[in-house]
């Protein structure tokens, strides 16, 4: 029998990990001993990211691609490069954070709980083991409840608990399904599961265990009818958390429903799973576009568009049917990096304008340009980049995804994935024209001026987001060309 | 210096005037507006040596080799393609471009946010360059939202008004419609053509071999249409154009009459082959210019803003430019463009002109008005030189671009040179109508001064010599033949029977429509507001006992037995636009809102509801996939 | 040997059952996150069976219940915490009251 140790190189595999880990102890016992202020933790946690981001990025340009821990844990350039996004998006939360004022119990754990929750999310995209992804997925989604509990109004607690009832039931559900593919294989390891499997003998049993891992995922992700749940606990968040949730919690899930059908599900019954990710997808872009009509309170409304392209974001995968190739991979990251851009930006533009201790609502743009004009054009930016427009990131993440759909996909499901994009892309100018709206046709709202305080840190990152949605706007062969030469080698072997 | 190939400036130069208006924000309002069009008229300047030379040496000119990014194993490549038609097009919409921005100098001289005006027609004058020298679809397409979105800014300028938020919400939701129409036929095209093509030289060579499909041919056609019928008004995507003249009547005159409007007969005519590949789409697009042209005549007959008379005349005359595409030779093809240029010209000059009244008299509803003739002398001339060109009047421009058209229409078949004779007529009626009440009769508000106006008057003046010059046959002739071969001729008995109804129409109208001379004793009766048509009046007590006899009985043959049921007819059609028409478009928005409600008010926030709504979901899915099994 | 397995996976799925029942109808919060335990106890029973009579030769099973066990300890930790936050500052004692969250002004 093998001894089971753990080495200095296997640590080195893990850097990104590692140094959140270290970082969040540290950053813990800081809080506890020193007096130290707010905005300082603020400052470590961004230090402790970014040392996590320099050693992905590292990484990726070592080409690292190894295994540890049995291979429950896999290092490649594809996981390096969503690492990296996540890293990025959390670095715009955590400035989100730092910009807004206090509105929760805690003061360090505020930035510090993001650490964890951030560890959970890149655990997630490594983990080819059923057991870690269990204990990632719990590590976000518990390190996230406490975000979101520590707020000091009662919606806040209320929106916790709605988390983790469903949460918790998902989980159940979960590992349901996991049980039975482990009662029908004797083993937890994506690979090994895959080739031990064995449609023949128990193919019912397998669906259904199937069925129920896709359905508890995409309650993660929020995919209609297991949706309801983003809406409340969006809005019962404070804004940086809600920026959490809907790109970091969002975009962690989306890769760990890849990665499981990739390695799992598609090798057996690429079929049913492709036909139940194709309802999925279909109602939820129907519906969260509708549903979007109607939202007001902001943070609502980006939890229901946030709906919507979670959707968009699985079209890839369902349009490459059985095994995604280079492109699907290269065109799933450049949405990837749009949605965490225009999100990113959005909710920095909220936080920019919001008043505290209200809900944050539509009208807080209201004549926008005359209080802050370049905060107005930087948003106008983002919007343009939400709503698919061109030239932003957005339209050609859209157009890229249609294209697939309609290239990859033969027959009707192609085309009426193509249609409702297209069909919901125009109903969503209607409610993110709202904003746009509402900063330029609209005299000066119940905000007061001097509100739109300079924040530095919001600010930076709301430019950031609106240059760089504008940015890939005008150059988006640059970034598919060299997301397709990273992870070629990752996909191909 | 080689004008064609650096026709880039163009769009360039006012991109540099955008960019340094919006910079420079309200600190220079004193002057970034004369300096932005200085720029713009350099660029017209520019646009003309560039038309002059591909005139002179009838070549064509593409660069294309900043390559963007690559979609398929097409990398798309942008750059500008300069050849007749996109020469002619550079020329109209810069010239028009400056005019317009010299007019609204004055127009705009006391507006708050006059700086950001100027700044938005520089962008709009930028995206339209960029859209006419395209060399391929998605580069078009990109500038074509481009256009799209300064038209809804644009139109929404004065967003205090709640008409004017509507409308520009209307015309954005509008056009967006028709632009996901022409998204669509794009993705087709790009996954028919043999090699992921979208440029415009390659679609021109698949077309023409025979590469793609008589079904594919066909549904592209039918959905490049779509946008161009978004965007050029044509039934029943038209509803946004009337609205939109809640904008500056400038922008009316750049944007909703002479150029954004005509880029859809502009797309039309850039993918010609695609269409002429499909008779099909041909005769759809026939039909549909064929019964916008007149719905848009009519219409035009019974408004009474002065505004909205006009923008239902341009949707009426891109019906007929339409129409005449939809027979589908060479010929039609220069015809509708030729009308396309014209039309640009004579409709800018209306709507200045048009501009000039509102300005000075504070009022656009020409049954308030009356008599502009004394205050306005030179505006009245240039106004009527409009009228005149666009009801088809030798030797106008307007007559000779409308000659061309009918006889490609006769070509077509007589149905078609009938309707087209109709819309003449009809156009002569509105115009004169419109004429007649505007500038004639007696002027009912007091007070009315006008100043000398050179910012607004040399626009005037250059378009109202425009619309002559164009039309002198040696000057048309050489547009027609830059523009390609086959210019289409006129049978003489045509010639004839087209002015003979345009002075029919001229003839009635101004018979029906006195003008409204208002004598001291009978100001006291102010006319009725409800009746479209005014009862006639005379003055002088000799003339009212001589007309005893008229009044009795050939007045009343005539109103019964003519004006009447000609009315009905045309306040019929008109409430069947408004109706019918908006409800099938508005409708299904108002729809949309409506099941959003629903959506929302379902959830409850309850976390009971929401599990056992994803228990239902989970119960779904096995079920589905178990039916799948079976 | 398989026997015993049915019955201990039959007793699994009745256990799951129950406690999604009681997630679904029960209205205090304390009994709701039991209810969510149970359904998690259940799947460890379920993994456990697999286990132990499922003829593998290791212990990843049963690794797995213990990850299980850990996690939702962790889980209903932090449910009580809130919980008890909830009833302080609202005296909320039924999931049923929970739904301020729509009540606020969404539409126009």
């Amino acid at each position: 029998m093998t001894t089971i140790t753990l080495r200095l190189s296997d640590l080195v595999i893990m850097a990104p990990e590692c140094i959140l880990l270290l970082g969040v102890v540290v950053l813990t016992l800081a809080d506890l001993w020193m007096k130290s202020s707010r905005t300082s933790i603020g400052i470590g946690a961004l230090v402790v990211l970014c040392g996590a981001l320099a050693a992905a990025v590292v990484q990726l340009v070592q080409e690292t691609d190894a295994t540890v821990l049995f291979g429950a844990y896999e290092a490649d350039a594809f996981s390096s490069l969503c690492k990296i996004v996540l890293l990025l998006a959390a670095c715009g939360v955590l400035g989100i954070a730092i910009g807004t004022p206090n509105e929760t119990h805690a003061v360090g754990e505020m930035y510090t709980l993001y650490i964890p929750a951030l560890m959970g999310a890149m655990l997630l995209v490594s983990s080819r083991e059923w057991m870690t992804t269990y204990v990632a997925l719990e590590l976000l989604t518990i390190s996230t409840i406490v975000l979101i509990g520590m707020r000091r109004a009662a919606i806040g607690k209320e929106a916790a608990m709605k988390l983790i009832v469903l949460g918790g039931v998902s989980s159940a559900f979960l590992l349901y399904g996991i049980s039975f593919l482990y009662g029908c294989t004797g083993t937890t390891y994506y690979e090994v599961m895959a080739s031990r499997l064995d449609m023949g003998q128990d193919a019912s049993l397998i669906t259904i265990a199937f069925v129920m891992i896709v359905a508890s995922i995409a309650v993660k992700i929020a995919l209609v009818p297991f949706h309801a749940w983003a809406l409340d606990v969006g809005a019962g968040a404070v804004v940086p958390v809600a920026a959490f949730l809907s790109v970091v919690s969002k975009l962690a899930a989306i890769i760990l429903l890849w990665r499981v059908c990739v390695d799992v599900l598609f090798p057996h019954a690429a079929d049913v799973v492709v036909d139940v990710l194709f309802v999925l997808v279909c109602v939820s872009l129907v519906v969260a576009h509708v549903l979007a009509l109607r939202q007001v309170t902001l943070l609502r409304l980006f939890a229901v568009s946030g709906i919507a392209h979670a959707a968009l974001l699985l079209v890839p995968l369902i349009a490459s049917g059985t095994r995604p190739d280079v492109d699907a991979w290269t065109i799933w990251l450049y949405y990837a990096v749009a949605y965490v851009l225009m999100n990113v930006g959005a909710f920095a533009a909220i936080s920019l304008t919001h008043t505290t201790g209200t809900q944050p609502h539509v009208h807080q743009f209201a004549g926008l340009v005359y209080r802050a004009p370049w905060t107005a054009v930087a948003i106008v930016c983002i919007v343009l980049s939400l709503a698919g427009l061109p030239v932003s990131a957005g339209f050609f993440g859209k157009l890229f995804i249609l294209l697939d759909a309609l290239s990859q996909r033969e027959g009707t499901a192609g085309i009426v994935l193509a249609a409702l994009i297209v069909v919901g892309t125009v109903i969503s100018f209607a409610y993110y024209f709202r904003i746009v709206r509402q900063m330029f046709w609209r005299p000066e709202g119940p905000v007061p001026p001097s509100s739109v305080r300079t924040r530095w840190f919001a600010q930076t990152v709301l430019w950031g987001s609106a240059l760089g949605s504008v940015a890939l706007g005008c150059a988006p062969g640059w970034l598919m060309e060299l997301l397709a030469q990273l992870i070629a080698h990752t996909v191909v072997s | 210096m080689d004008f064609v190939a650096s026709a880039w400036m163009v769009p360039m130069l006012s991109l540099l005037a955008f960019g340094v208006v919006i910079m420079i924000g309200e600190r220079g309002k004193a002057w970034t507006p004369i300096g932005s069009t200085i720029v713009s008229g350099v660029a017209a300047i520019f646009a003309c040596c560039v038309w002059v030379q591909q005139w002179q040496e009838r070549s064509s000119y593409t660069w294309a080799e900043w390559r963007w990014l690559t979609m398929g194993d097409w990398p798309v490549q942008f750059g500008y393609e300069v050849q007749s038609l996109t020469a002619c097009m550079l020329v109209i919409v810069t010239m028009i471009g400056a005019l317009v921005q010299l007019y609204a100098l004055s127009y705009m001289r006391d507006d708050g946010r006059k700086t950001t005006f100027f700044a938005y027609i520089s962008l709009f004058t930028c995206s339209m360059c960029g859209l006419v020298l395209s060399p391929n679809l998605l580069q078009l397409f990109i500038f074509w939202e481009l256009v799209g979105l300064c038209s809804f800014l644009l139109i929404g300028f004065w967003f205090t008004k709640p008409a004017a938020r509507e409308a520009a919400r209307k015309a954005f939701l509008l056009t967006r419609i028709g632009d996901v129409g022409l998204l669509i036929g794009l993705f087709v095209l790009y996954h028919a053509m043999p090699n992921n093509s979208l440029a415009l030289i390659d679609v021109h060579n698949a077309v023409q071999n025979g590469v793609i499909p008589e079904h594919t041919v066909t549904l592209v056609a039918l959905l490049l249409f779509f946008g161009a019928m978004g965007k050029s008004g044509q039934v029943p995507l038209h509803t946004w154009l009337p609205d939109a003249m809640e904008g500056p009547t400038p922008i009316s005159a750049l944007i909703h009459a002479a150029t954004m409007v005509a880029a859809g007969v502009f797309l039309v005519s850039r993918t010609y082959d695609v269409f002429l590949a499909s008779s099909t789409a041909l005769l759809i697009v026939a039909i549909i210019g064929a019964v916008t042209a007149v719905l848009g005549a009519v219409a035009a007959l019974v408004q009474r803003d002065l505004k909205r008379i006009l923008a239902y005349s341009t949707v009426s005359q891109l019906g007929l430019m339409m129409c005449t595409l939809g027979m589908g030779t060479q010929a039609a093809l220069i015809a509708a463009l030729l009308h396309l240029l014209t039309h640009a010209c004579f409709k800018a000059l209306l709507f200045l002109a048009a501009g000039r009244v509102i300005h000075t008299v504070h009022q656009q509803d020409i049954e308030e008005l009356g008599g502009v003739r004394n205050v306005l002398p030179w505006t009245t001339g240039a106004f009527a030189i409009g009228a005149l060109a666009l009801a088809g009047m030798v030797p106008l421009s307007g007559f000779w671009s409308k000659e061309a058209l009918f006889a490609v229409l006769l070509q077509g078949g007589a149905v078609w040179v009938t309707t087209a004779l109709c819309v003449s007529a009809l156009t002569a009626m509105y115009m004169t109508r419109a004429f007649v009440r505007v500038f004639l009769g007696t002027l009912r508000q007091k007070n009315v001064r006008a100043s000398r106006d050179i910012p607004m008057g040399v626009p005037l003046g250059a378009l109202a010599v425009g619309a002559i010059a164009i039309g002198w046959p040696p000057m048309f002739a050489r547009l027609g033949a830059q523009l390609g071969e086959g210019y289409p001729h006129t049978p003489a008995w045509l010639v004839a029977t087209s002015l003979g109804v345009v002075v029919m129409g001229i003839a009635v109208a101004a018979y029906v429509v006195r003008p409204r001379v208002i004598v001291a004793s009978t100001r006291a009766r102010q006319p009725s507001r409800k009746k479209v048509v005014p009862q006639r009046r005379f003055s002088g007590t000799g003339a009212r006992v001589a007309s005893i006899l008229r009044v009795a009985v050939w007045d009343w043959v005539y109103r019964n037995g003519v004006v009447r049921p000609f009315q009905a007819f045309s306040r019929g059609m008109a409430q069947l636009d408004q109706t019918l028409v908006r409800a099938c478009t508005e409708g299904i928005g108002t729809c949309t809102v409506l099941i959003g409600k629903l959506a929302s008010r379902a959830h409850v926030g309850q976390l009971h509801v929401y599990g056992i709504w994803s228990l239902w979901g989970i119960v779904a899915l096995l079920c589905f996939v178990l039916w799948k099994k079976v | 040997m398989t026997q015993t397995m049915t019955a201990y996976v039959l007793l699994a799925a009745l256990l799951f059952v129950l406690g999604l029942y009681g997630v679904l109808t029960r209205r205090e919060p304390i009994v709701v996150l039991l209810c969510v335990e149970v359904m998690l106890q259940a799947v460890a029973l379920n993994v456990l069976a697999f286990a132990k009579y499922g003829g593998f030769e290791d212990v990843t099973g049963h690794v797995f219940v213990l990850f299980i066990l850990a996690v939702s300890a962790a889980e209903v930790a932090v449910g009580v915490a809130v919980f008890l936050a909830l009833v302080r500052q609202r005296g909320v004692d039924d999931v049923v009251k929970l739904d301020t969250l729509h009540a606020e002004r969404q539409e126009e």
